[in-house]
């Protein structure tokens, strides 16, 4: 004999599927996804420029929750992986950032420097559109954290400077958006940039959320195409696999993807 | 955002899977707009990701988003019920009465259920998951969707007509 309860499930999967009516989809329901996109986006500018005063050092004030042991190593070039996703186009993975990646063209430099655990200084990376070179930390600068791979932006330069972090419940919060920082900066006034933007981007991620800090940089010269494709690029960012970034054994340059 | 292609496959896939995931949206909140509401906040929220879900598995990712945010109105009370505005067609024939009646009452059952027998008996029974692929979507243990699944078939035997009155073959739609 049937078991009564696998047959109120059954009955139960009929009804689900014969009652449950057909809805007609808006036509324009695309649009207006789209719609309810700009809005969280412009609902978010607010918390954005928020985050970007408490920034506004650049790393300096990063919350505790950003400050993670990490071993004390070289700067290092990130890995370019072999994964092209456009022409033209090379994914670079910053394995001491929780493997953030971001799609690269040519045009882009990077580099990452590792945290420094005495000095309280976390790991950053960096992205241009000029030649970066490493540095050590301390490197001369007033706080640790306004050292620069760039002694001076050039004309028409970006400056991205990256910072990644575990933060409880960050996931889908924040926009990578750059939003103009209104404030002073000396990180950005130090190397020569008139301007600066400040995005921000939560990721769900195991075992904690991550928060990724990306803090631009620019030159009076910087054109607005530049900008553009920066934020394109900014929009495509996102944290690597979770187990290829901090697996032992892995070197410093970290997994191939 | 992401480029014209990511668009497009998210575009495809709406269009492939929208109805589905309405169905989905629908029994979660009993009420047809409030599905609506929730499909497009999901969608919203996931457009930005599609270029990492698109080649895993987005319908499992959408499905598990649709129910973590529904849970998420549900705690925070920004949602609250209504009644189901849709009123049988004067001119419907007698089968169409019935499916419409089948369709009230699968509302008005499903929304007497708490948010989390809710999910399960959406998963479990609509969607087909396993226990395991429901304890994962869910995040709970797979004694917890078991029992869970037991209390909702309980309290929608006492509520569904086809349930307690001698199987659903009478409310068959006509083809």
């Amino acid at each position: 004999m049937r078991d009564p309860l696998e047959a109120a499930e059954d009955e139960l999967r009929l009804v689900l599927e014969r009652a449950t009516p057909e809805l007609a989809a808006p036509g324009e329901r695309l649009g207006q996804v789209r719609a309810r996109i700009v809005r969280r986006r412009r609902r978010r500018t607010g918390a954005a420029v928020l985050v970007a005063a408490v920034l506004a050092g650049v790393g300096t004030v990063l919350p505790q929750t950003l400050r993670e042991n990490r071993p004390e190593a070289p700067p290092a070039a990130p890995t370019p992986a072999p994964l092209p996703t456009r022409e033209k186009e090379r994914e670079v993975r910053f394995d001491g950032l929780h493997g953030f990646t971001i799609p690269l063209t040519k045009s882009w430099h990077t580099l990452e420097v590792p945290a420094v655990d005495k000095l309280g200084a976390v790991a950053m990376g960096y992205i241009g559109t000029q030649k970066l070179s490493p540095f050590e930390r301390p490197c001369g600068a007033k706080l640790v954290d306004q050292c620069a791979p760039v002694d001076k932006l050039g004309s028409g330069d970006v400056l991205v400077t990256v910072s990644v972090g575990a933060l409880p419940d960050a996931g889908g919060w924040g926009s990578p958006t750059m939003n103009p920082v209104d404030i002073r900066n000396e990180f950005c006034e130090r190397i020569g940039g008139s301007e600066m933007f400040v995005a921000n981007a939560g990721f769900d991620a195991e075992p904690s959320d991550l928060l990724a800090v990306m803090s631009v940089c620019v030159d009076k010269a910087t054109s607005a195409k530049t900008l553009d494709d920066l934020q394109e690029l900014l929009y495509r960012a996102h944290p690597g696999e979770k187990n290829s970034a901090t697996a032992p054994g892995k070197q410093t340059g970290g997994t191939r993807r | 955002m992401g480029s014209g292609a990511d668009h497009g496959d998210f575009e495809a896939f709406v269009a492939a899977r929208g109805p589905r995931l309405l169905k989905v949206a629908w029994l979660l909140t009993g009420d047809a707009h409030l599905a609506e509401d929730l499909l497009q906040t999901v969608l919203a929220k996931i457009w930005p990701k599609w270029h990492k879900i698109a080649d895993s598995h987005p319908e499992a990712y959408v499905r598990k988003a649709l129910v973590h945010t529904h849970a998420s109105w549900w705690r925070r009370r920004w949602r609250g019920e209504v009644p189901h505005g849709e009123l049988p067609d004067a001119t419907a024939s007698g089968d169409r009465y019935a499916s419409v009646d089948l369709e009230q009452s699968l509302a008005d059952a499903v929304r007497a259920l708490p948010v989390r027998q809710r999910a399960v008996v959406v998963l479990r029974y609509f969607e087909d998951l396993s226990v395991e692929e429901t304890a994962a979507t869910l995040g709970c243990a797979e004694g917890t969707v078991k029992s869970q699944a037991s209390k909702a078939l309980h309290t929608l035997r006492e509520r569904l007509p086809p349930l307690t009155e001698g199987g659903c073959d009478r409310y068959a739609r006509s083809a």
